[in-house]
């Protein structure tokens, strides 16, 4: 049996069968962001726009921060400066990418008048943030015992 | 609302959006820094060279908030930038991969 529907995710009007395509698919498949729905109020867009900036911010923060603690802290193996500088870049990059999906999925709902998404890049940095945090505390503790 | 506050809220939501441009081109002006500061210390010259892209990137940031919102009024004609968006979203991209880079090659 084949729906009919209209997916901010998609896009586009499709059938349930299209929905088993690959990611990579869909997302080449999709129309650009201004060529579905009718233009939303420009107050709306702007919010969007300010959120996506506001992630990439905290993207760039995590990638600095990783960087000056690469820099700037001393252990007593390279392996241990590797271990606290890599997570909090890793979690950067990934949240750079999840964060421009977000911004062109709301930006579709937000076209489309469908309700905008939860989670996403939130949840990705809550559960980001703990692992990174682990992380540290397990480095320093081998750090000061291996001295 | 009444239309005088939805006048000015569309006035401040222009305006924050300017903000925020200008902020995120800080941000990568920062990140370059650290970056630049990083691979001068670790005699990595290609790293320098990417790191002083990478803050020209957060001055034309921080140039399109500026020459974008505070002259772009009134509100209606603001649309979706998804191409400056996808820019700003590269430079992230792209100062990570300098990370990472910068961390697991060996000093040069």
């Amino acid at each position: 049996m084949h729906i009919e529907h209209e997916s901010p995710r998609s896009g586009r009007r499709g059938t349930t069968s299209a929905g088993r395509t690959g990611w990579l698919r869909r997302s080449l498949e999709r129309p650009a962001v201004h060529e579905c729905g009718t233009e939303p109020d420009p107050r709306f867009t702007l919010a969007n726009e300010r959120t996506l900036l506001a992630w990439n911010r905290t993207a760039l923060a995590l990638i600095g921060g990783g960087l000056a603690a690469g820099k700037l802290l001393e252990f007593s193996s390279s392996a241990g400066r590797l271990l606290v500088a890599l997570p909090p870049i890793v979690l950067g990059t990934l949240l750079a990418l999840v964060s421009l999906r977000r911004w062109e999925d709301n930006q579709r709902a937000l076209r489309l008048q469908q309700p905008l998404h939860t989670g996403g890049p939130a949840r990705l940095l809550a559960g980001g943030l703990v692992v990174v945090a682990v992380v540290f505390a397990i480095i320093v503790v081998v750090d000061v015992f291996t001295r | 609302m009444s239309s005088r506050d939805d006048e000015w809220d569309a006035g401040v939501a222009v305006e924050r959006t300017a903000l925020a441009w200008e902020r995120s081109g800080m941000s990568m002006i920062v990140v370059a820094a650290i970056a630049f500061a990083t691979g001068a210390e670790r005699q990595q010259s290609w790293a320098v060279a990417i790191a002083s892209l990478l803050a020209l990137g957060g001055a034309g940031a921080w140039g399109h908030g500026r020459l974008t919102y505070r002259t772009r009024r009134p509100i209606a004609r603001v649309r979706a930038q998804p191409r400056a968006l996808r820019i700003q979203s590269l430079q992230t991209l792209a100062a990570a991969a300098l990370a990472l880079a910068m961390m697991l090659l060996p000093p040069g």
